[in-house]
């Protein structure tokens, strides 16, 4: 139900201003969603792939450790692991949508083992988990900033729904409640000022004798 | 006289236990086997003792617990020096176990958590347990001293400049190599210090072969270079390092020579391990020296890894190409 508001010529003006804004708010919305749409399509295929990239890095990840636990042993491998892989964090700005990038350093191909003794196996193990590490990163990238839209969209398009169905409708109604009031006021005033205009008439007449059926007529209202 | 201290003794029990060893023909069996299969097959092995179970857990615990008992328990069976070099060739396990809680205590891990995953090497319990409460790496060097490890003085000289972890191992990996190969030397049995020899020129070759992979500046080459190897002068490492794979060709003429033609770090290892495996087994013939306890080591360590490999080929059904080549 559309909240009360005061009937007045200002009012009306203001009304008018907010409908105009909330039309434009519809317009500017639907070009933001068709726009988060088209780059939440483009960005379906890219973590498509990133899964893909994923998986089939896990599974060499995963072969070569199996690989490398045998040669070196798994308690010597195990013991390699634990090093944590140093992130940093950006935040990019994408139609407004705050989106975290998650960015790996590049792959220097550095270890954090000493290589010296350690199995040819262990060492391809150590760089098929860094590179699973990265497609990780990849894929948290693409799903997040996926998952990021999606609920970007989600929000616009219940803004333009709430825009749409509830507040200019809303406006409308109470632009016409005012438009109404207003017509009522000024009907109300005309008649008004035509019953004064017939009284002062007819007081005349009766001042000068004068009968006069316009008046008569006038005085029946 | 057949007493603890003679290698007469050590070499006799070395060569009753050689004569349980897995027979070649089980390997060639288990590349086509279910992982079931393969299971009952190791259990009517040497390794039957140790296999309680059916999974791959299992069969790795029966690979280590078999190891701890016909391995490394060999320094139990004699005393002074001959325990000196009997340890020698298991002392990797024991550098495996320092690095192991070096790296430990600088991810935080608990002391629990950095015992649960060593190997079993030579530090008895005590001592382990020392050494993972120890508050630092100069400590760990402090404690090992008691004993007289070998590792001690390796340690020490790592730890001298407060390096960061990764330095650290290096050193320490360098130390270890040419402290092994000193004390062979010192032990006076030429052939297990020719074998630590080619073990240190083995070692540099695949080291430059990883440099190369990793892309390791010139500068930084020294660092990795381990002194005492005969065939592999700091020169060709540092070419090969460089990825002048042309270099390989001085080592034609040398016991290294089958390995020239490799071109992968895979290829590399593979040639490697033959090498070794064939200079340790030339020195088994020699019942009166260290020869033959040296070829039962390395050979069980190998048995070990292939069992590990069938296993693990076996338990996730890969097709037996992926890995006949190396069990091979």
């Amino acid at each position: 139900m559309a909240e009360p508001v005061s009937p007045t010529r200002s009012t009306l003006l203001a009304k008018r201003d907010q409908k105009r804004l909330a039309l434009q708010g519809v317009e500017l919305l639907k070009n933001k969603r068709d726009a988060l749409i088209g780059e939440f399509f483009a960005l379906v295929q890219d973590s498509l792939k990133a899964r893909e990239a994923l998986n089939n890095a896990a599974k060499d990840a995963y072969f070569s450790l199996l690989i490398a636990k045998a040669f070196d042993s798994p308690e010597a491998v195990e013991s390699l692991s634990g090093t944590p892989l140093e992130v940093s964090l950006e935040v990019q700005s994408l139609y407004g949508v705050k989106v975290p990038r998650i960015v790996a350093p590049e792959g220097s191909g550095a270890l954090s083992f000493s290589p010296i003794g350690v199995g040819a196996k262990t060492l391809e193990a150590a760089a098929a988990f860094r590179r699973l590490a990265e497609a990780i990163v990849a894929v948290a990238n693409t799903e997040n900033r996926l998952r990021k839209i999606g609920e970007e969209i989600k929000k616009t398009n219940r803004r333009v729904n709430a825009l749409e169905q509830i507040s200019i409708p809303e406006i409308n109604e109470q632009i016409k409640f005012i438009t109404d009031t207003l017509d009522q006021r000024a009907l109300e005033e005309v008649t008004t000022l035509k019953r004064i205009k017939a009284a002062i008439l007819r007081r005349e007449a009766e001042e000068t004798g004068e009968v006069s059926a316009h008046i008569e007529k006038g005085a029946g209202l | 006289m057949l007493t603890r201290n003679t290698f007469a003794y050590l070499n006799a029990r070395v060569r009753s236990r050689r004569s349980q060893m897995v027979p070649e023909p089980f390997f060639q069996q288990a590349l086509n086997q279910s992982f079931a299969e393969f299971v009952r097959m190791l259990s009517e092995t040497v390794y039957g003792a140790d296999l309680v179970g059916d999974t791959l857990a299992d069969v790795d615990r029966a690979v280590a617990n078999h190891l701890a008992r016909t391995v490394h328990d060999l320094p139990t069976l004699v005393s002074g020096e001959l325990r000196e070099l009997v340890r020698l060739p298991l002392l990797r396990a024991d550098l495996v176990n320092l690095k192991a809680i070096l790296r430990g205590k600088a991810m935080g891990k608990t002391p629990e958590e950095i015992k649960a995953g060593l190997l079993g090497g030579t530090f008895k319990e005590p001592l382990l347990n020392a050494m993972l409460q120890a508050p630092d790496a100069a400590s760990l060097a402090q404690l090992l001293q008691l004993p007289g490890h070998p590792l001690a003085k390796a340690l020490r000289q790592a730890v001298a400049g407060s390096p960061d972890l990764l330095a650290l191992e290096v050193a320490l990996d360098r130390e270890f190599f040419a402290a092994c190969f000193e004390k062979a030397k010192r032990l006076r049995q030429p052939h297990v210090a020719a074998y630590f020899a080619l073990e240190v020129d083995a070692t540099n070759l695949a080291t430059a072969f990883k440099l190369r992979a990793l892309g390791v500046g010139e500068a930084n080459l020294d660092g990795y270079f381990v002194p005492g190897g005969k065939h592999l002068s700091r020169v060709v490492f540092g070419r090969i390092a460089a990825g002048d794979l042309a270099a390989m060709d001085a080592l034609g003429g040398t016991p290294l020579a089958p390995a020239a033609s490799a071109r992968t770090l895979g290829e590399l290892e593979r040639a490697l391990r033959r090498i070794l495996l064939d200079k340790a087994a030339s020195g088994a013939t020699d019942s009166l020296g260290g020869g033959l306890v040296l070829d039962y080591i390395q050979r069980k360590l190998w048995e070990a890894s292939r069992i590990r490999l069938l296993a693990r080929r076996a338990y996730f059904n890969l097709p037996a190409d992926a890995v006949a080549k190396e069990v091979a």
